[in-house]
């Protein structure tokens, strides 16, 4: 514990200080809305420069927040220009205060900019005000020590002293939108808890923002449970998100990212035809919301269902076209999987291609944090190695996808390349080892009810089955024995 | 008082503070820089007249006396309880002021029956 003493010369200090007079709250209030006129009239950094040196500037400011609150719930263009002047007049003030006043001012600020932005101007420009007012929020420790809190070490009353403040949402449902392709075990929990937090609580106040709130938690619940292969589940929470994005203003592309990610969930039940029939108008509305990291992975999924269908070269020109789009530039993940798509199809079109656009694409992959891309890539490998001949390889590859996909418990995802590792332990003759792991599949099928993949994979492998040779009679046998048995066990 | 601050702005945080016996001009900046702001946002940010703001702000340091653990941070800490200390005081006004409305309509109420009554009384006269 720390000194006592020292503590109550704190408390005899600010007892004995005389409280400034200072300014009134309505005299703040009425400095503030000269500030306001003067903000459509003249150049930020002079009205900074003149505030600098007044001794009620933290009060004026504050008083200036309070008077632009309401540009959130108004289209007023004239209205959002003072409140981006206001907040570069909080930018350029210096200030000398350890509890983060500042910082407090510019994050609510810029959520109030933010909230302007997302209900009546376009996405592009609310994300940027989203990165504000997540960057201000953090940068205050006591807000950083709630989000790393879990949702299940934060009392009612704690959750209900954070959860009203909006800023500090936009932060939560940022890292949450954040790690989702990263950590989703751990956002499939907290986003998950903190859905509920808000639904019991009623936080924050402003029903419309709660559903805002609330959609984007159901939104990332969802991504992260399609990670690790409860689709069910993941349906259920873009229900939840399209639910709640009934009652927000400027709900367009918000709506559109919804749309984008039930198509994502189909590709896991593999209904390409369902995913032809939605993509173009879905990508066309993330166009027009002007979502382009979005469009180009609405390109990846074309590129997946042209692959399904046979159509490999125009599989192959729709990855390429990601990889060199402007949204894959600065992000790995998303080019890095355009690579590993481009080189698998490639090589399945000449077999002649060998392991460098694989490694091209490992190397581009490695640069982000994520690891399933890496299974996903293992796995392909092992595709490629198993059509080139090299089953041993193969095997090898296919196991290594196997132990990271169960490392990052992607427990369906890892299932289905263990009937990849078993059609190449067919094709090698270890029928018994092959055997092994479809006996593991199917343990994790009945466990998590992933039934749509197996279909899927029982297609696999009596494709695996077609492709085997029929020369050794015994073989064959045993492998239709063995699909069989497989069929037998999903009924 | 802030005059002197900007002349002599020796670098003392409230987290210095907790180590050593403060000067005069440590406790002018302890002031500037951690009660005032404070004592803003209880006003701003929780909408407390500025008296009860101070009230809310000075509880937080008697808190402090018995709570406050040196191996966290005092500051997030402070920020912490004064919210915490502002949303009950909050709380607590918008209940007496509920409360005080109920009893002056069970007031009026009362008062109109008794007239009522009274006018009863003299129409049965």
């Amino acid at each position: 514990m720390i000194d006592l003493r020292t503590i109550r010369e704190w408390g005899e200090a600010t007892r004995d200080a005389e409280l400034r007079r200072g300014p009134t709250i309505l005299e703040s209030i009425r400095r503030a809305e000269f500030i306001c006129t003067r903000l459509n009239l003249q150049q930020v950094h002079e009205i900074a420069a003149e505030l600098q040196s007044r001794e009620d500037r933290a009060d004026v400011l504050q008083a200036l927040r309070l008077l632009l609150e309401s540009v959130g719930d108004s289209p007023d263009d004239d209205r959002f220009r003072q409140l981006c002047g206001a907040y570069d007049l909080a930018v350029r003030i210096p200030w000398e205060d350890e509890v983060g006043e500042g910082a407090d001012l510019r994050m609510n600020l810029a959520l109030i900019a933010w909230r302007h932005c997302r209900r009546f101007k376009t996405y592009r420009e609310a994300h940027e005000w989203e990165a504000r007012c997540v960057m201000e929020a953090l940068s205050q420790e006591h807000v950083c020590d709630f989000i790393a809190l879990s949702g299940r070490a934060r009392s009612d009353a704690l959750s209900r002293r954070y959860f009203s403040d909006g800023a500090v949402l936009v932060a939560l449902c940022r890292k949450l939108q954040d790690e989702r392709n990263n950590d989703f075990s751990w956002v499939a929990t907290e986003a998950s808890l903190a859905f509920e937090a808000m639904e019991r609580l009623e936080l924050p106040a402003i029903a419309e923002e709660r559903a805002f709130f609330m959609a984007s938690a159901a939104f990332s619940a969802a991504c992260s449970f399609k990670y690790l292969g409860s689709f069910r589940v993941a349906k259920k929470w873009l229900t939840l998100a399209r639910k709640s994005l009934e009652t927000v203003v400027g709900s367009r592309p918000y709506r559109a990212l919804v749309d984008f990610a039930e198509l994502a969930l189909l590709q896991e039940f593999h209904d390409h035809r369902a995913i032809v029939e939605r993509v173009d108008d879905v990508r066309q509305e993330l166009v027009v919301c002007g979502l382009d990291w979005h469009v180009a992975c609405a390109d990846l999924l074309r590129g997946e269902c042209f692959k399904a269908d046979g159509r490999l070269s125009e599989a192959l020109v729709a990855y390429r076209e990601v990889a060199e789009c402007p949204a894959s530039a600065g992000d790995h993940l998303l080019r890095g999987l355009a690579l590993l798509n481009a080189a698998g199809v490639s090589a399945r079109l000449d077999a002649k291609v060998d392991l460098n656009a694989f490694r091209m694409a490992q190397e581009v992959l490695e640069k982000q944090p994520a690891k399933w891309p890496l299974a996903q890539l293992q796995a392909s490998v092992g595709e490629f190695l198993r059509d080139s001949g090299r089953i041993g390889a193969a095997i090898e590859a296919y196991r290594s996808s196997v132990r990271l996909y169960e490392d990052l418990d992607m427990k369906s995802k890892a299932a289905y390349v263990r009937l990849l590792l078993a059609e190449a332990l067919i094709a090698a003759g270890r029928v018994l080892d092959a055997g092994a792991e479809i006996t593991q599949v199917l343990r994790v099928a009945e466990e998590h009810g992933v039934a749509a993949d197996i279909f899927a994979a029982v297609t696999l492998l009596q494709q695996a089955l077609e492709r085997v040779s029929t020369s050794n009679e015994n073989a064959h046998t045993r492998r239709l024995q063995l699909l069989r048995n497989l069929l037998r066990a999903e009924k | 008082m802030a005059t002197r601050c900007r002349q002599s702005p020796p670098q003392v945080t409230a987290r210095d503070g907790l180590r050593a016996p403060m000067s005069d001009v440590q406790l002018d900046l302890f002031y500037r820089r951690v009660f005032l702001p404070l004592v803003r946002r209880a006003i701003w940010k929780h909408r407390l007249p500025k008296e009860d703001a101070c009230d809310v702000v000075q509880d937080a340091f008697v808190l402090a006396l018995s709570k406050l653990d040196s191996a966290k941070n005092p500051n997030a800490w402070l920020i912490q309880v004064v919210d915490h200390l502002a949303l009950n005081y909050r709380r607590k006004t918008l209940r007496r002021a509920a409360l005080v409305q109920r009893w002056k309509r069970a007031d009026q109420l009362l008062e109109s029956c008794k007239d009522r009554g009274e006018a009863d009384d003299q129409l049965v006269d």
